[in-house]
């Protein structure tokens, strides 16, 4: 007896446009891991310290050399080395990114369980608590927060994990709705599974490519979110570099030294994009309807 | 409104396909869905095209309406409608056809109906496209016309939307926009398949008017012989994307010539006869990426020689009307000598006279369920409905008992409450003479392992992301006592090679790469993991495939004589029913109507609602001669809308 | 349809007093406003003056209950700032934001239905891989970077538009730019899966096999029903715009409540704060509310529940 079957994909492309197509994500992947190492070895490797600068050498644009020392990427008004403060900016960007999109993955899925297998009141309660965390604007209530913490790190991850984290609730939420009403779930119970035996064995495996497909677009979000804050000068102290810092502090020299303004922006773009591109090759690679009949 | 009408001396043929072959680009490469489709249709006549899923009949129909999905394409072959090219014409010309000389009616008629528009709307559309009739002209058109497929008060009904109809006057509503510009070709796409016995053969005899009102074509198509057989002239059956055999309904019962046809024919439970065992057509229809060489159905024909392996048999004529594609269609086989029908002792084990003191493994004592449709603002209930009224059911040790009804009769409500899924409003759910609703822990885990499940849908039965093997064991796992692992992994192992699956193949395997008919086979294995002493079987063979039924109900026999497990059943397929059952439940509205052995209830009906069922059912039997007289309808014709939201 | 709207209401008004309760606390936890407003080296007691007659000395529960009060009467106190009424200030704020906002919206509703719709039509053709390309690209796109961007072609470089401002037709055009390729690719991609889906269904084939026009099914049939979702996005991108003009408002010193908060946030200007948190938040809550009844009233099945 053969094992296995086709499953019968709708979906056509011709041969030649298909290994176009899969060529997108390998690019993004080998975007993100090049930010990655860039963020890890970048700081070793070059020369420069994130907060050194001499006046002596400000505003030198990519390639200009003061004083014996070239800069790649030129500096910025205070001399500070540009190309090395996108790499320390890289960790910051990443780490948020990814840390922020567990916090709001753990809280989000949390909320949206409890929703989902809940009693109708539970389910009520935890909605409008969703409500009402997504009314409140979110960069807004980063500002707040921001003047209430001493901005750092950790307070940047728990204020992205803040405002994520609704989003990962309605999704799961309405997953797990439907989810109770499959046959399998029945099933479960006739043969004796506890609720939450069942939570664990049988509706959690099933939403997990949700929320890797969601996390996956939702590191962009978060990337852009700290940038944002750091720009409005609410996120990181301003001597230590973040790109969304490094693009404020580089408005007032528009004129004279725009790369200052124009290269951290590109590196977040090429970052966001990436990381939305492999949240789109997982969302078609993990498509629960692809494990139907053939 | 009349149509440009068709040369009436023409005796040209309706529609023709002629050696059509069409292909499917997919990520895998060039699928072949149709290798040499051939048939031609009489204007007039009615013509059923029948085949399992895979056999490339629906996109036959996509084919004739130009219709084809993405990536699909005409590799060669002619689709000629009244003489017209219809794989040549451009899309402009194709799109004009349909709807006006050739009119289509779909499988599901709540899919089919855009929610969000008119019934009037929807059904005058073709003559506002095709006719350049105005909203006014076509407004009062649609009302004559939904008039004319019987539905009651047509001018008030004409302004509602689609949720407010049941399904049969859905798909009636459907037929009347497929009628409206009195097309010369009506092609009906599983019509029925979607709607309940006594709905189903009302809307055939309106699609045999229907047709015979406009001197039409019929293209039917469905999986169902019986069904075709009931308004057809004509069948063609198809297998792996070709027309294996085609002839005129009786003939075709009488003296077909293909193996496979014969082997449809006789897999189909008759409800006249008792005591016998079909044979199955043994494995799966072939893998369109990789077929067979030769005759496609080479691999499972009894009848298979060297040459069938080697070369694709051509459709042939062997009489007037009549075509075969077989190499050995000249022999004419008996049935009975390719798919034996064996004659056994029917019932296993009958406990005769009821109950006496033998206690029955489940019981229902005067149980009601009601349901909440309609909460006030408070929680408090506005409006509700009893989906069970007052039912006594008992399953006795060995038994085979089903419950037959339509959707909306509440017999998925009553199995609910047997398993435990849902609690009665009233009444008493008992597993060995206990109380369920006063159970402590132990009796529970007692319950649980005495009586199992397996669902409807093969699909969805089985977590996608646990393989076969921990979903087999899942049962033991919760609820055994003191077995370790091993034993059961042993146990797993039993129980799957009792189902007729290999277990080293398909332990470490996932659902998704399993055929319908295996993950059923996997379902019940996992029910009887924990060796209950009753299984509840939920419509357990309707989802799937004709030739894979009979495997799936005589491998329920042969479990129950080999255990001597008990079944509580439900479904709507008479024929299946009669052919496993001992004892028969019939279910109307929340209400049994009646109960008897299977023998009474076949051959001696009491309850008017029984008759009406017995005469209505042809889905799915053998027909015993030719075309059924018209049966006596029902009182209501015009049912309300189920509100049922556990689906009967 | 009645129970709908009152649940629906009911809903609403449970969302809108925790979020008066949670503007109302972080309003409270962004610091203590008195220190700024006195003198580096005033006594205890002038400074316990000063919080008197600002009520600040009052317990929490007691403060928020007047909050209440007054909020519903629109009278959020007085800006510590600018010594005027709190609501005149968010008013001039709403005003200049609202505009901005609605032409921006406009314009991406412009741009982002029919591209979704066409792009789900011919799907994985030219122009519905150029339609993604732009909604990945304007995605990933930081609104402040392309309004900076933009300053240094159009105002620095080619000087044909204001670098800021609220002054005249010529210095909406950048903002506006900015905002709406902020929203676009949210509204294209919902527009674009939206309709994918709707495509997929039996009553969109039921169509084609009466010989309905492509444009016909794609509009009357397609989108009259995928349009239900659309609008709901819509809504949401709407208020979206209004929150999120703080990045641009800040770039383009635009005279907005994003700028407005930002500022009163540095000033510690709790009233003001208090005002435009909850006026957003209440705007956002109100929209959601009103966009659940248009849906209800607009789906039929829903109509006659």
């Amino acid at each position: 007896m053969s094992t296995s079957m086709i499953t019968a994909v709708p979906e056509l492309t011709r041969r030649v446009r298909g290994r176009r197509r899969r060529n997108l994500p390998v690019l993004a992947g080998l975007l993100v891991l090049a930010l990655v190492l860039f963020a890890i070895v970048g700081p070793l490797l070059i020369p420069y310290g994130e907060t050194q600068g001499s006046l002596s050498a400000r505003l030198l644009p990519p390639f200009g050399s003061a004083g014996g020392h070239l800069h790649l990427l030129g500096t910025d008004q205070l001399g500070r080395d540009t190309l090395v403060r996108l790499a320390y900016g890289a960790r910051v960007s990443l780490l948020v990114g990814v840390v922020g999109v567990l916090v709001a993955c753990v809280i989000g899925t949390t909320v949206g369980l409890l929703a989902g297998i809940g009693k109708r009141w539970v389910d009520s309660v935890l909605m409008r608590g969703t409500d009402v965390a997504l009314s409140i604007p979110g960069l807004l209530v980063a500002i707040l927060l921001a003047s209430v913490f001493r901005p750092s790190l950790v307070t940047i991850f728990v204020t992205v994990g803040l405002l994520l984290w609704p989003t990962y609730a309605r999704l799961i939420r309405g997953e797990v709705l439907v989810l109770r009403n499959a046959d399998f779930v029945a099933l479960a119970r006739v043969a004796g599974c506890s609720t939450r035996t069942i939570v664990w064995r049988h509706l959690l495996p099933n939403v997990l490519p949700s929320m890797i497909v969601l996390a996956t677009l939702q590191i962009g979000v978060a990337i852009v979110l700290e940038a944002s804050i750091s720009f409005l000068g609410v996120g990181l102290p301003p001597d230590q570099a973040s790109w969304g810092s490094m693009i404020d502090q580089g408005r007032p020299y528009l004129q004279s030294a725009w790369w200052l303004t124009a290269l951290p922006g590109l590196f977040i773009f090429l970052a966001v994009v990436s990381f939305n591109a492999l949240g789109d090759w997982a969302r078609v690679r993990f498509d629960p309807r692809l494990d139907g009949p053939r | 409104m009349i149509a440009d009408t068709p040369d009436a001396h023409s005796t040209d043929p309706l529609l023709v396909l002629e050696d059509l072959r069409l292909s499917i680009d997919t990520p895998r490469g060039k699928l072949s869905i149709l290798n040499g489709v051939s048939l031609s249709l009489q204007r007039g006549r009615a013509l059923g095209l029948v085949g399992e899923s895979g056999s490339g009949k629906s996109m036959t129909t996509n084919a004739i309406l130009g219709l084809l999905p993405r990536g699909a394409h005409v590799d060669s072959g002619r689709v000629a409608f009244a003489g017209q090219d219809m794989v040549r014409l451009d899309e402009n010309a194709k799109r004009r056809l349909r709807g006006d000389r050739i009119g289509t009616i779909l499988q599901d008629p709540t899919a089919s109906l855009n929610p969000a528009i008119r019934i009037g709307a929807q059904v005058g559309e073709p003559l506002r496209i095709h006719r350049s009739a105005s909203s006014a002209e076509a407004t009062a058109a649609a009302v004559e016309l939904i008039g004319r497929v019987g539905i009651s008060d047509p001018r008030q009904r004409v302004r509602q939307y689609p949720h407010e109809f049941s399904g049969g006057m859905r798909q009636r509503v459907v037929g009347a926009a497929a009628i409206s510009c009195s097309p010369e070709l009506l092609i009906a796409d599983e019509p029925t398949t979607a709607l309940d016995v006594t709905v189903q053969a009302r809307y055939l005899e309106l699609l045999a008017d229907m047709q015979r009102d406009l001197g039409a074509g019929l293209l039917f198509v469905s999986h169902d012989l019986g069904v075709v057989s009931r308004i057809c002239d004509d069948v063609a059956v198809m297998y792996a994307g070709r027309v294996v055999e085609i002839a005129a309904t009786r003939t075709l019962f009488e003296s077909a010539r293909h193996p496979y046809t014969m082997g449809l024919i006789s897999c189909l439970p008759s409800i006249t006869e008792v005591g016998q065992r079909l044979t199955p057509i043994p494995g799966n229809p072939p893998d369109p990426a990789d077929p067979p060489p030769g005759c496609p159905f080479a691999p499972r024909c009894p009848a298979a020689i060297d040459r069938c392996r080697a070369e694709v048999p051509a459709l042939t004529a062997v009489s007037d009307g009549h075509s075969v594609a077989c190499h050995r269609a000249g022999e004419a086989f008996a049935v009975e000598h390719l798919w034996p029908t064996a004659t056994v002792d029917s019932a296993v084990t009958v406990t005769g006279a009821a109950g006496e003191d033998r206690v029955p493994t489940l019981a229902l004592r005067g149980v009601t369920k009601r349901f909440v449709t309609k909460r006030n603002l408070l929680g408090g209930v506005r409006e509700s409905f009893e989906a069970v009224r007052g039912v006594d059911l008992e399953v006795y040790p060995g038994e085979s008992v089903s419950i037959v009804g339509e959707s909306g009769s509440g017999k998925t409500t009553c199995i609910r409450m047997a398993l435990g899924l849902e609690q009665p409003s009233t009444g008493e759910v008992l597993f060995r003479g206990d109380d369920m609703a006063r159970a402590g822990r132990a009796t529970m885990r007692a319950f649980r392992r005495g009586v199992q499940a397996v669902f409807q849908d093969p699909f969805s039965s089985l977590n996608p992301r646990m393989s076969i093997a921990r979903a087999v064991a899942e049962p033991m796992v919760e609820l055994s006592e003191g077995m370790s692992r091993a034993d059961i992994t042993r146990r797993v192992e039993e129980v799957l090679d009792l189902v007729g699956l290999e277990p080293r193949r398909v332990m470490d395997v996932f659902p998704h790469q399993l055929s319908g008919g295996q993950r059923q086979r996997v379902a019940i294995a996992r029910a009887l993991s924990t060796r209950p002493d009753c299984l509840v079987l939920d419509e357990p063979v309707s989802a799937l495939d004709v030739s894979i039924r009979v495997q799936i109900l005589n491998l329920l026999r042969d479990v129950q004589k080999e255990t001597g497990v008990g079944i509580l059943s439900i479904s709507h397929d008479l024929g299946a029913v009669k052919y496993m059952s001992d004892r028969v439940i019939v279910m109307q509205k929340g209400v049994f109507v009646e109960q008897g052995t299977a023998e009474e209830i076949y051959q001696r009906p009491q309850h008017a609602y029984t008759r009406q069922l017995l005469a209505d059912a042809v889905g799915g039997h053998r027909i015993d001669g030719a075309r059924r007289e018209r049966a006596v309808p029902l009182t209501d014709a015009a049912r309300p809308v189920p509100a049922d939201p556990a689906g009967g | 349809m009645l129970t709908f709207i009152s649940a629906k209401f009911g809903q609403a008004a449970v969302s809108m007093i925790g979020a008066s309760i949670v503007v109302f606390l972080l309003a409270r936890a962004t610091g203590d406003p008195v220190t700024l407003m006195v003198s580096s080296n005033a006594s205890a007691a002038e400074i316990a003056r000063v919080r008197g007659s600002l009520g600040l000395d009052r317990s929490l529960p007691e403060q928020y209950l007047t909050f209440i009060g007054r909020a519903i009467r629109g009278d959020f106190g007085t800006s510590l700032q600018y010594r005027r009424p709190a609501m005149d200030v968010v008013l001039h704020g709403l005003n200049a934001t609202v505009q901005l906002a609605a032409v921006a919206f406009l314009l991406t509703l412009l741009i982002a239905i029919p591209a979704g719709v066409y792009a789900a039509a011919r799907r994985d053709g030219p122009f519905d891989r150029v339609v993604r390309g732009i909604a990945a690209t304007t995605q990933a796109l930081p609104s402040f970077w392309v309004a900076s961007l933009f300053i240094l072609f159009f105002s620095v470089m080619l000087a044909v538009l204001p670098t800021s401002g609220y002054r005249g037709p010529k210095s909406f055009v950048l903002p506006v730019a900015t905002l709406v390729i902020y929203s676009l690719a949210g509204l294209m991609r919902l527009t674009r899966s939206s309709m994918l889906e709707t495509l997929q269904t039996e009553y969109i084939r039921f169509a084609r096999v009466k010989g309905a026009r492509e444009r016909s099914v794609l509009w009357r049939h397609g989108f009259r029903n995928a349009g239900l979702s659309v609008l709901t996005f819509g809504a949401l991108v709407l208020l979206s715009l209004l929150s999120g003009s703080i990045i641009v408002e800040t770039v383009f010193a635009w005279p907005g409540i994003g700028r407005a908060v930002v500022l009163a946030v540095n000033h510690r200007d709790f009233p003001v704060v208090q005002a435009i948190v909850l006026v957003l938040s209440g705007a956002y809550i109100v929209g959601n509310f009103l966009v659940d009844i248009l849906y209800a009233v607009l789906n039929p099945r829903l109509r006659s529940a």
